[in-house]
């Protein structure tokens, strides 16, 4: 490849780190965490933490009972999930139609040993962290959540284009698998950590980037191309890909019972039932749409549909068993790594903290060869500032994140205000972190200040947990309930490690340090001579 | 008012692929091609329309990356940003004469 390219293609890399680089740093981190989304759904409610029951009551009751406050015809959809070890009560939803306009969705959980109504409680936390990640809380005024959507996939995009341009640039790249020079300057030193990180997790930064791409931008894309293919007649695009149930008739029809269909198993593949989603209930128009769990397959589930007196239907649209619909349905479980239980989770959480850890690193070598040598074409007080907010931004949202583990739990005012209150400690936790970056005159030791402050928040959360759930963790296995004691157990393990990766970092520059300590041992050479 | 607004936005994008073609091609025009090239294609594949538009959706992540290579690979600046422009107008001419799918 001719010198040009090389370089064009280097300079691309470079100024899509530097430009963007802050970005992607927060997308891979939040997405890292927002993997747990239902894991930690225990931890922030402590109503939740309940053992799963062994004969639990009956959720066809529960759910008709409940049903039964509303018109029939004025109810859109139902649906009802079965517990499990992750969440041991039923969850029922349903979708009111409105004749103002829009429709009202309902949400209750019951205790699966009692069939007591579970405490209501709004979205907090762990929708927050799945949020920030999936579509950046981007708000109504702007746009709404699918231009948050779409430019989280365009930073899947820039960092496809990272890979490809990185692969290009470093020609030997099989021998970045194994060199870290540890003991050579600063700039060196995190270039090598930069190429290590980069080229280990290479087929999984290629994966998540691809998967993270299609999934955001699939949202804001989709709906143009398909407008443009049909002209602007949204309607019949959906009528094609994502065809509705259809009305009601009007003949009422007794529905299957919820406590029947548990005991179904997939009529192929034997798999158990995790819930089912109900149109046009009471009708004989009604269609039940069976989602059986996928027991490691590259799915959220197995899908398949029943009609009011229970035979199947065939899937059509995008519901349809084709490869394309099999290829896209597989790509928000590989994405989420959902599909292999908690150890291929806490892989993913490494693998995506070291991506995270990498883009970071990327920038940081950019900073520091333009700071200290003659390529830089700014001021020393231009880099300084830019490393500061390199800092701010990364630790800010490492920090934010610790910080609405806290603020959540103690939040008394009114569940509707939740998610809200929520983001604004989040973003006023960033905000002072990114302030605090800027007072700190070196950002060696703001950064070892931030994830000092990180593994201590990390180690205190466990107290949290046991002071607003009023139960120890042990008390909680012994109740039968593990869910949450091993987040806690998760926290105390990541306050440890960043705690340990604290005392190791460099309180100020390695090169400032060795110029000193080389000053140190000639004057002391020179000593004797002198005396 | 709308075509005052159009006849200034072509000028600027023309303005800016003449005075930075790899980086308009790269910010606009790869896009654009994307948008157009795949709803062209789409039109234009004799294949069931489902199908057809959930392969599509997946290749337009590997699409729009591979135009924003081309920018930054070819050795001739505007080749890239032309290129581009060219597959947007006669995938838009593609997307206007072909009738709705049924």
């Amino acid at each position: 490849m001719d010198r040009d390219r090389r370089v064009r293609i280097y300079d691309a890399h470079s100024w899509t780190g530097i430009s963007l680089g802050l970005f992607l740093f927060v997308v891979c981190f939040t997405g890292s965490v927002a993997m747990f989304h239902n894991e930690l759904m225990s931890w922030e409610d402590p109503n939740r933490r309940i053992a799963l029951s062994d004969a639990p009551v009956s959720g066809d009751e529960l759910m008709r009972t409940w049903a039964a406050e509303y018109p029939l015809e004025d109810i859109e959809f139902i649906s009802l999930w079965y517990p499990t070890d992750r969440e041991p009560y039923f969850q029922g939803r349903l979708t009111i139609h409105q004749d103002e306009g829009g429709d009202l969705f309902k949400q209750r959980r019951w205790n699966s040993q009692s069939g007591e109504l579970l405490p209501d409680r709004e979205s907090g936390l762990s929708t927050w962290l799945l949020g920030i990640h999936r579509d950046l809380m981007w708000p109504d005024v702007l746009g709404g959540r699918t231009i948050g959507r779409g430019l989280v996939g365009i930073a899947g995009i820039i960092m496809l284009l990272s890979i490809v341009t990185g692969i290009i640039t470093h020609r030997k790249i099989l021998r970045e698998f194994f060199t870290f020079r540890r003991t050579r300057t600063v700039r060196l030193k995190w270039k090598d950590a930069h190429n290590v990180l980069g080229t280990w997790t290479l087929p999984f930064s290629i994966m998540i980037a691809f998967s993270g791409a299609w999934l955001g931008i699939v949202a804001l894309l989709l709906p143009i191309t398909g407008a443009l293919v049909f002209k602007g007649d949204t309607a019949k695009l959906i009528e094609i890909v994502a065809p509705g149930p259809g009305g009601r008739t009007g003949e009422a029809m007794s529905p299957i019972s919820f406590d029947e269909l548990a005991l179904r198993r997939h009529p192929e593949s034997g798999k158990k039932l995790a819930g089912v989603f109900v149109t046009n209930w009471g009708d004989s128009a009604a269609r039940y749409q069976l989602s059986y769990y996928p027991d490691g397959e590259l799915k959220y589930y197995e899908v398949e549909q029943l009609d009011a007196s229970g035979e199947t239907v065939p899937l059509v649209g995008t519901l349809a068993p084709m490869a394309s619909s099999r290829v896209v349905a597989s790509l928000s479980p590989l994405h989420y790594g959902t599909y292999g239980g908690l150890a291929l989770k806490y892989l993913y959480f490494a693998l995506g903290i070291g991506l995270s850890v990498m883009v970071a690193l990327g920038n940081m070598v950019w900073i520091e060869r333009r700071w200290h040598s003659a390529e830089g074409q700014q001021s020393p007080a231009f880099y300084a500032r830019l490393s500061k907010l390199t800092v701010g931004v990364c630790m800010g949202v490492v920090l934010a994140t610790v910080a609405v583990f806290y603020a959540d739990p103690f939040y008394r005012g009114d569940e509707e205000g939740r998610l809200a209150y929520v983001g604004w400690a989040y973003f006023a936790a960033w905000f002072l972190v990114i302030l605090a970056a800027f007072r700190f005159e070196n950002s060696y030791r703001s950064m070892r200040l931030f994830m000092a402050l990180t593994g201590i928040g990390l180690l205190g959360l466990p107290l949290v947990s046991a002071f607003v759930g009023g139960a120890a963790p042990w008390t909680l296995v012994d109740q039968g309930h593990y869910a949450a004691p091993l987040t806690d157990l998760t926290f105390l393990v990541l306050g440890a490690l960043t705690l340990w990766v604290t005392v190791r970092l460099p309180r100020e520059r390695l090169e400032q340090l060795g110029r000193r300590a080389s000053r140190k041992a000639r004057l002391e050479q020179e000593a004797p001579a002198t005396g | 008012m709308g075509y005052a607004i159009g006849g200034v936005v072509v000028l600027f994008l023309a303005w800016s692929t003449k005075r930075k073609p790899r980086l308009t091609a790269s910010l606009v025009w790869s896009l654009t091609a994307t948008i157009f090239g795949i709803a062209a294609f789409g039109l234009l594949l004799p294949t069931e329309l489902t199908p057809t538009l959930l392969w599509l959706s997946l290749a337009t992540p590997l699409v729009w990356l591979l135009f924003l290579t081309w920018a930054q690979w070819d050795g001739r600046p505007y080749r890239p940003a032309l290129g581009m422009i060219a597959l947007t107008l006669l995938s838009a001419l593609v997307v206007w004469r072909m009738p709705v799918p049924a």
